[in-house]
C-alpha cells in the first residue's frame, strides 16, 4: 500500500486536461504528497487498530451488516464505464471525455482503477473540485459579502492540492481573523457570517460537530434529547465575545475583534425565570478553564473605540485549538461520516447533522473505525478518499442483482450502489463536456471578455463571466442560502430549464465542432448511436439503444432536428442527471 | 426679477440678518400658513381637523423674550435666571373641517380665506374676527385636497386633489365652473396667474398645465419632471411639485420640489425650477450649496427681487435664498428645529416670513 | 421525499385517524396576501381617527356591526362579514429590516433561528393533492421577484414565481422544437429513463420524470397564466392595474387547483407621505381584493380556501417629519378569512391611539401555528424529511378564538 508507487507509474490514457497545471507545480505537488505521507507513514502505523488496508477493513464491516438488512448478496462489481464515470465525478466533478472512457476500458492492467483513483486524486481538478465542495459545505450558497468566493474557493484549492490535513484546514478557518491577507480568505466562515453568533454555533455545531443545535437555541431540543440548550450555550461562549472589526485601510474591509467573555447566561423560553450558566463547553465535555487577568488587564492593549480589542486569551482561539483535533470526538466521527457520505451517497450517520442516540448510525463500529483511522492518518483527505474509493462498497453497481428488487436493497445497506444527484456546478460542466461546447464557452468567454486591457483583466473577466453562467445553474439546482444541499429533487423550474432555455439550446445547436456537429457529419446511425452515447452517458450503447437511434434517425441521417432530440433526450435522462 | 443693486436700495428684509422673532405653538404638527399683509395675523391648518386663527393684536411682532432666550448665553457658574415667557397670541378655532387642513388660501383682499382638507372637504371662511363657521362648504375631491387658489378679483376658487381632478368653483354660490380631468394622478398645487385669466396646475410627475379661463381649454403644459422620480426597486413614484408661485407681473414661474430618490422612495435634493412664463423656457434651476436629502415644500418671490423656500426633511430644516442668475443659495437660513418647514408665506409688506413647522409650530421670520 | 407518492386514494381503515386528517386536509387551498412593505395598522383596519397619532383619515362602518377600518378601504370593509380582524399582533425587533421581518411573519419564527420554509413551500408539502400543478405560485411585481422561499424543504417546494403575473421563465419552446419535435424528444427521453430504471431504485427516476411530465403540462397549459382568458366584465371588475390582473390571475390559479397562491402587492413603506401612499396603494387594493374575497365565496371556494392578508409589521403611531411612519413591531393588524376561521369579528385591542397592545396579544408565531391548524394541519407536528424539525415554533400556540 505505498501511495507513492501507485503514482509513479506512465499515464496510460489521456492526461487530464489541467492547463492551469504546469508540470513543475505537478512535481510540487507530488513531492508535498509522498512528504505528507512519509509523516503519515511515521506516526499513523503507530496509532492505527489495523493489520490491513482500511478499503477491506470497510468492507468486511459491511458484509458483516447485511444480515441486519435481510440481505444475502450485493450487486455485483461496476463495469468500468460505470466506475470511470462515478469516481470522475466524485474526485473531480465532471463526466470523463468519451477518450477517456475509450482508454480506460481498452486498458487491460489489473490495477487501473487504483491508478485511476490516485491519478485523479494528484490531478488539479481534485483540488478544484474538492474547493467546491467545501465552499457549498462550509458556506452553504449564502452571497459574499467581506471575502468572495473567488478568493475563498482558491484558498480552498490550495489547500486541497497540498492536502492540507482538515484539521488544519478547520483551525485555521476559525482562528483567521481577516488581517493578514495570507489567512484571510479563511475567514469567510465567520466574517461572510458577519460573526453573528447564533449563526455561527447553528453552524460550527452542525458542519464540524455534527449536531443540529438549532432547536435547541432557546430550550432543550423538543424531540431530540441529546441536544440540550446547554449544548448550544456551551458552544456559545466560545464565540460570545467575537466581533466585526473595521480594518483601519479605509476600504470598509471587516476584520474580526475579540472581547472578553467568559460565560453565558441563558433562560428556557419554556422556563423564563430560571437562570443559568455556563462556561465555554464542547458539547458534554466540562466546562473550559479560563484564566483570569485583573479588571482593566484582560486585553493585550487596552481597547477604545479606535483599536482592535484583541484578548490575552482569546475563546475563538480555544476553539480552534480544541474543537478540530482526534480528542473531539464529535469532529473527527462528523467530518469522516461527511467524507464517506461524499463518495457513498449517504451518511452512516444521516442526515449528516443528526448525530445523536435516537438516530444511530447504520454501522456504527464501521463509524467508529473511519472516525479513528481518519484521525490516525492525521485527517489526510486523499488518503481517507483513496481508501473508500478502493473498497468493494464503492465500486458496486447502481444495477440490483438478477431476481433482486432493488428496492429490497435500502440505502444504507451500502450493497447496491447510492445515487447522487449532479450538483450545479458539475451538472454545468458535465452538460458543457457532453455536448462537447468547451470550446464554445471558450469562444463566449472570449467575446464577451475582448475588452479587458491585460491578461489579469482578461483572466478576472472570463472567470466573471463563466461565473455568471454557472450561476444559472446554481440559482435552480442548488440549494437555497444558508441551507445544505438536500437530497435530490427535482423541480418544474428545473425541468423547464433544462427543456426550454436559451442557454441550453445553444449548446444543443451544431456550432464549431460540438456534439451535435460531429453527430450531424456522421452517416452511420450506430457510428451516431456510439458517439453520443461515449460522449454523454460515457459508455457504449446497447444493441437496444443503438436499434433505437436507428428507428429514430431512419431517413433522416444528417437531419439537424433529429440529431438535437436525440442530444437532448440524452442529457435530459435520469443516467445523466444521476451520478449512479 | 428686479436688478440685485436696485433691489439692495429698497430692501424690506436682508435675509442674512435673518431671525426667529416670534413662535406660535401648537400641540400638533402644522402643515400649511398665511399671513395678512402686516404678518400680524396667521391662518394655519394643522395634523388636526381645524382651521386655526392666531392674531398677534396688540401683541409686537417681536417676542423679546424669545430673543433672549434664544440670545446666547455668557458662560457663568450660576444659571441665568429663566426668562418669563411673553403674553400667548389669542387664536380662534374654526370648525368645519373633518380631517387634517394641509391646502390654504387667503383672497387678494383678505377678506375671505379658502382651506382644503384630506378628505376632499374644501371650506370657505370669512376672516372677519370672531366668525367660526364656514361661509360654505363643499365636497370638492374623492381623498385628499391638495391645493386651493382664490382668483386675483376673488371670484373663483380652484382646487386640486389626489383624485386627479383640477375643478373651479363660483365663490358666490359654490357652483362648479370647470373641471379638468387631464391629470391622470395626484394634482398637488393650483395657482392663478395674476391677470386672473390664466390657471396653472402642477402635479406628481411634475406636470404643469396651463389652462385658459374662463373656457377651461389647456393651452400647453410645461415640464418640471426633473421633480419627479419613478422608484424602480419600490414600484412607486416620488416627488412632485409641491410649491408654486408666480411673481408679482407673472412674467416668471417658480416650482418647487426635490429631484431623485434616497433611501426607500424618499425624495432626494431639494430643488427649484424658475420658468419663463411667456416662453415655457426652463431659466434656471437653483439648488442648495450643500446637498442634503430635502424637499423644498413651499416657495415665494420676494418683492426684493429673490426667491425664498422653505423644506427639509427628517435630519434638518431649511430656508433657502436664491437669487437668478446663481444656481446656489446666496443665503441659506437653518431652521432651529430639526424636521421641515412644509409651508411659508410672505407678508405683503415682505418684511415677514411665516413658516409652518412640522414641529407643532408657526414661526414668524423677520 | 417524493410528493404525491401517497395518494389520496390510498386512504383506508387502516389508515391510523392522524394520516386520515392529514389526507383530509389536502383538499384545502390557500390565498396569501402579501402587502409588501408594512401595511399602516391606522390607515387600515386599526383607525384611531382624529387622535394625536390617527392620521387624518376617518373610519367607517363595515359589514360587521360595530367594527370600522379606515375609509381607505370602503369595498374590503362591506367584506367584514368575511374576515376575522387581528389587530394586537407583535413580534420582536429583528435586525435586516424588511426581509428579516418578512421571514419571521411568513416562517413563525425569528429569523436569528436560521432559515425555515415560508408558509407556501409549506403548504405545497403538506397540502398538495394529486394535481400536476404546481403546489406553491408566487405572482409577484415588476420589479423584486421571490426569494428562494423553500428552505430545507428543497427546490421541488420553491414557489413558481409569476413575476408581473407573466408566466413562468422557459414555458416557451425554443425555436428548434416545434410542438411536434416535443413529442418526440420527450419520448426519447422516457425510453432512455426506461432502460436506466430496470434493476435500479426508481425513485429519483421517477421524482426526475415527474418534474418533465409536470413541466409538458405547463408548457401545453400556459393559458393558465393568461388572465386575457377570463371573462371581460371580470376584467372590468378587477381592473386593468397589476393588482387588479394579479387577483383575477390568483382565482384563476385557485379555481384550477393550485394548492397556495401568494400575491405580492408593493409598496407600502411609507417612511415619506405615509398618508398619500397609503391612499394610493390601498386604493388600488381595496376593490380587487375584496372582489376576489367575493367571488371565491360565490363560488363556494372560500369554505376550502384560507385568505391570508400579511404585512412584515405595523407602522409607528408617530408622525415621522416627512409625514411617514416608520416601522413598528409593537403592534399590528393580520386579517384572516375563509378555511377554518371564525369570520366576522375583531381580536386584539390596541390603546386609544395605538401605542400599545390593550388586549389579547398575538405573537406571529402563534399567528403561524393558526395559519396551519386553519387548513386542518397539526402544527404541532414535525417536519418528516429532515432532523425531526417542528412545523411551528413549539413554545408557540394555535390562537384558538380564530379558528371555526
Amino acid at each position: 500500500m505505498n501511495f507513492g508507487t501507485d503514482l509513479a507509474p506512465a499515464l496510460p490514457y489521456p492526461r487530464l486536461r489541467s492547463p492551469a497545471m504546469p508540470p513543475a507545480s505537478l512535481r510540487r505537488c507530488v513531492a508535498l504528497l509522498l512528504s505528507a505521507l512519509a509523516a503519515w507513514n511515521g506516526a499513523a502505523q503507530k496509532s492505527s487498530a489495523l493489520d490491513g488496508p482500511l478499503h477491506v477493513a470497510i468492507d468486511r464491516q459491511i458484509a458483516a451488516a447485511l444480515p441486519k438488512f435481510k440481505l444475502k448478496q450485493t450487486a455485483e462489481r461496476a463495469d468500468d464505464a460505470e466506475f470511470l464515470r462515478r469516481v470522475t465525478l466524485d474526485l473531480t466533478g465532471v463526466i470523463p471525455t468519451a477518450d477517456e472512457v475509450r482508454a480506460f476500458t481498452a486498458d487491460k492492467s489489473p490495477d487501473k482503477r487504483t491508478s485511476l483513483i490516485d491519478r485523479l486524486l494528484a490531478s488539479d481538478e481534485y483540488a478544484r473540485h474538492l474547493a467546491v465542495v467545501f465552499d457549498v459545505m462550509l458556506m452553504e450558497r449564502r452571497p459574499d459579502e467581506h471575502v468572495t468566493s473567488s478568493e475563498w474557493r482558491d484558498y480552498l484549492a490550495a489547500s486541497f492540492r497540498q492536502n492540507k490535513p482538515l484539521d488544519a484546514l478547520i483551525r485555521e478557518i476559525l482562528l483567521s481573523d481577516g488581517l493578514d491577507p495570507a489567512t484571510r480568505p479563511a475567514a469567510k466562515f465567520v466574517l461572510d457570517r458577519d460573526a453573528v453568533h447564533d449563526t455561527l454555533v447553528r453552524d460550527i455545531g452542525r458542519l464540524f460537530l455534527g449536531v443540529d443545535l438549532q432547536c435547541a437555541q432557546c430550550h432543550d431540543h423538543p424531540t431530540v434529547t441529546d441536544y440540550r440548550h446547554l449544548h448550544y450555550y456551551g458552544l456559545h461562549v466560545f464565540l460570545a465575545g467575537t466581533k466585526l472589526y473595521r480594518l483601519p485601510s479605509g476600504d470598509k474591509q471587516m476584520g474580526l475583534q475579540e472581547e472578553v467573555v467568559r460565560e453565558a447566561t441563558f433562560a428556557s423560553v419554556f422556563d423564563p425565570d430560571v437562570q443559568n450558566k455556563t462556561g465555554p463547553r464542547l458539547m458534554d465535555a466540562p466546562a473550559m478553564d479560563v484564566p483570569t487577568f485583573k479588571v482593566g488587564e484582560e486585553y493585550v492593549e487596552k481597547p477604545s473605540s479606535k483599536t482592535r480589542a484583541v484578548p490575552k486569551f482569546s475563546l475563538r482561539k480555544a476553539l480552534a485549538e480544541s474543537l478540530p483535533r482526534s480528542e473531539t470526538r464529535e469532529f473527527s466521527r462528523n467530518m469522516a461520516n461527511r467524507l464517506w457520505a461524499h463518495l457513498m451517497g449517504r451518511g452512516l450517520v444521516q442526515p449528516l447533522d443528526m448525530h445523536h442516540s435516537a438516530n444511530p448510525p447504520s454501522h456504527p463500529e464501521l463509524l467508529a473505525l473511519l472516525a479513528d483511522e481518519f484521525a490516525a492518518m492525521k485527517f489526510d483527505v486523499r488518503r481517507f478518499f483513496r481508501e473508500i474509493a478502493l473498497s468493494d462498497a464503492y465500486q458496486r453497481s447502481s444495477l440490483a442483482p438478477p431476481g433482486v428488487s432493488p428496492d429490497a436493497m435500502p440505502e444504507e445497506s451500502y450493497a447496491l450502489a447510492n445515487f447522487k444527484g449532479l450538483g450545479p456546478e458539475p451538472l454545468f460542466a458535465s452538460l458543457i463536456r457532453a455536448t462537447g461546447n468547451e470550446l464554445t464557452l471558450e469562444r463566449q468567454l472570449d467575446e464577451a471578455t475582448k475588452a479587458a486591457t491585460d491578461d489579469a483583466a482578461r483572466t478576472k473577466a472570463r472567470a466573471a463571466e463563466r461565473d455568471k453562467r454557472v450561476k444559472e445553474f446554481t440559482d435552480l439546482f442548488g440549494s437555497s442560502a444558508g441551507t445544505p444541499e438536500g437530497e435530490f429533487q427535482a423541480s418544474l423550474p428545473q425541468a423547464l430549464f433544462l427543456a426550454n432555455a436559451e442557454s441550453i439550446a445553444v449548446w444543443l445547436a451544431p456550432q464549431h465542432d460540438n456534439l451535435t456537429a460531429r453527430l450531424q457529419k456522421r452517416s452511420q446511425p450506430e457510428q451516431i448511436a456510439e458517439e453520443a452515447y461515449l460522449s454523454i452517458l460515457s459508455r457504449s450503447p446497447t444493441p437496444e439503444e443503438v436499434a433505437a437511434v436507428q428507428k429514430h434517425l431512419s431517413g433522416k441521417v444528417g437531419d439537424v432536428l433529429a440529431i438535437e432530440q436525440l442530444v437532448w433526450s440524452l442529457i435530459a435522462s435520469s443516467e445523466f442527471r444521476l451520478n449512479h | 426679477m428686479s436688478d440685485a443693486t436696485t433691489a439692495k436700495a429698497t430692501e424690506r428684509l436682508d435675509p442674512k440678518t435673518l431671525r426667529l422673532v416670534r413662535e406660535i405653538k401648537h400641540d400638533r404638527g402644522v402643515l400649511t400658513c398665511r399671513v395678512t399683509d402686516d404678518g400680524r395675523r396667521i391662518f394655519a391648518g394643522a395634523q388636526d381637523e381645524f382651521v386655526h386663527d392666531w392674531n398677534l393684536g396688540e401683541l409686537p411682532l417681536v417676542d423679546e423674550a424669545l430673543i433672549a432666550k434664544l440670545a446666547p448665553k455668557p458662560k457663568t457658574k450660576t444659571p441665568p435666571p429663566e426668562i418669563p415667557a411673553g403674553p400667548p397670541v389669542p387664536q380662534t378655532t374654526l370648525v368645519g373641517h373633518d380631517s387634517w387642513v394641509q391646502a390654504m388660501a387667503l383672497s387678494a383682499d383678505r377678506s375671505q380665506l379658502a382651506t382644503g382638507d384630506y378628505v376632499g372637504r374644501v371650506a370657505v371662511w370669512s376672516t372677519k374676527p370672531g366668525a367660526t363657521k364656514p361661509l360654505r362648504t363643499i365636497e370638492a375631491h374623492v381623498g385628499s385636497v391638495r391645493s386651493v387658489s382664490l382668483s386675483p378679483d376673488g371670484k373663483l376658487l380652484a382646487t386640486a386633489g389626489n383624485d386627479g381632478a383640477v375643478r373651479v368653483w363660483s365663490l358666490a354660490d359654490g357652483r362648479e365652473t370647470i373641471k379638468l380631468d387631464e391629470h391622470g394622478c395626484h394634482v398637488y398645487q393650483t395657482a392663478f396667474h395674476p391677470d386672473g385669466r390664466q390657471l396653472i396646475s402642477a402635479d406628481l410627475k411634475g406636470v404643469v398645465r396651463h389652462f385658459e379661463l374662463p373656457s377651461g381649454k389647456l393651452l400647453r403644459t410645461l415640464d418640471a419632471g426633473a421633480l419627479y422620480t419613478y422608484s424602480e426597486k419600490y414600484t412607486v413614484d416620488v416627488g412632485g411639485v409641491r410649491g408654486l408661485a408666480f411673481n408679482a407681473d407673472g412674467s416668471q414661474l417658480a416650482c418647487a420640489g426635490a429631484v431623485g430618490e434616497k433611501g426607500i422612495a424618499h425624495s432626494g435634493n431639494a430643488r427649484v425650477l424658475l420658468f419663463d412664463w411667456k416662453s415655457g423656457k426652463l431659466l434656471q434651476t437653483f439648488r442648495p450649496e450643500k446637498e442634503v436629502i430635502a424637499t423644498a415644500w413651499g416657495v415665494r418671490f420676494h418683492p426684493d427681487g429673490y426667491l425664498v423656500a422653505a423644506g427639509g426633511s427628517r435630519t434638518g430644516g431649511y430656508l433657502w435664498f436664491w437669487r437668478e442668475g446663481t444656481e446656489t443659495e446666496f443665503h441659506l437660513h437653518t431652521l432651529t428645529t430639526r424636521g421641515p418647514g412644509f409651508d411659508l408665506d410672505l407678508s405683503a409688506d415682505g418684511r415677514t416670513i411665516c413658516v409652518a413647522h412640522f414641529d407643532g409650530a408657526v414661526r414668524l421670520y423677520a | 421525499m417524493l410528493a404525491g407518492a401517497a395518494g389520496a386514494g390510498l386512504v383506508s381503515r387502516l389508515v391510523e385517524p392522524s394520516v386520515a386528517a392529514e389526507l383530509e386536509a389536502k383538499k384545502k387551498q390557500v390565498l396569501i396576501v402579501l402587502l409588501n412593505g408594512g401595511l399602516s395598522q391606522f390607515e387600515s383596519f386599526d383607525p384611531k381617527p382624529k387622535t394625536d397619532t390617527g392620521g387624518p383619515f376617518r373610519a367607517i362602518p363595515t359589514s360587521v356591526p360595530g367594527t370600522h377600518f379606515s375609509e381607505l378601504l370602503p369595498y374590503t370593509a362591506q367584506q367584514a362579514h368575511r374576515l376575522a380582524v387581528v389587530r394586537s399582533v407583535f413580534a420582536e425587533e429583528v435586525p435586516g429590516s424588511h426581509a428579516a421581518a418578512r421571514d419571521y411573519v411568513e416562517t413563525g419564527r425569528s429569523p436569528v433561528l436560521g432559515s425555515y420554509p415560508l408558509l407556501g413551500p409549506v403548504y405545497s408539502k403538506l397540502l398538495a393533492g394529486k394535481t400536476d400543478l404546481p403546489g406553491n405560485i408566487h405572482i409577484t411585481p415588476s420589479r423584486g421577484g421571490p426569494r428562494a422561499d423553500a428552505a430545507f424543504l428543497g427546490p421541488q417546494h420553491a414557489s413558481i414565481a409569476l413575476t408581473n403575473g407573466d408566466a413562468p421563465r422557459n414555458v416557451d419552446r425554443p425555436a428548434m422544437f416545434s410542438a411536434d419535435a416535443d413529442e418526440a424528444r420527450y419520448h426519447l427521453r422516457d425510453l432512455a429513463d426506461l432502460r436506466f430504471s430496470q434493476r435500479r431504485r426508481t425513485a429519483y427516476s421517477e421524482a426526475y420524470h415527474s418534474s418533465y411530465d409536470r413541466a409538458m403540462q405547463l408548457i401545453r397549459r400556459k393559458d393558465l397564466f393568461d388572465v386575457a382568458q377570463e371573462p371581460a366584465k371580470d376584467q372590468d371588475r378587477y381592473g386593468t392595474h397589476d393588482f387588479g390582473r394579479h387577483c383575477l390571475l390568483a382565482r384563476r390559479l385557485l379555481s384550477e387547483g393550485v394548492t397556495c397562491v401568494k400575491i405580492t402587492h408593493s409598496n407600502y413603506d411609507s417612511h415619506m407621505e405615509n398618508f398619500n401612499f397609503h391612499l394610493e396603494q390601498l386604493g388600488e387594493f381595496d376593490r380587487p381584493f375584496s372582489t376576489l374575497l367575493s367571488d371565491l365565496d360565490e363560488r363556494g371556494m372560500l369554505a376550502n380556501t384560507l385568505v391570508v392578508l400579511l404585512t412584515e409589521f405595523g407602522r409607528t403611531p408617530k408622525i415621522m417629519p416627512d409625514l411617514g411612519r416608520d416601522h413598528y413591531q409593537k403592534s399590528w393588524s393580520v386579517v384572516l378569512g375563509g378555511c377554518g376561521i371564525q369570520p366576522g369579528g375583531v381580536l386584539g385591542k390596541t390603546n386609544a391611539n395605538g401605542t400599545e397592545i390593550a388586549e389579547r396579544p398575538v405573537h406571529v408565531g402563534d399567528m403561524w401555528h393558526t395559519y396551519l391548524q386553519a387548513v386542518g394541519l397539526d402544527s404541532r407536528g414535525t417536519h418528516d424529511d429532515r432532523n425531526k424539525i417542528p412545523l411551528a415554533a413549539p413554545e408557540r400556540a394555535p390562537v384558538k378564538e380564530l379558528l371555526s
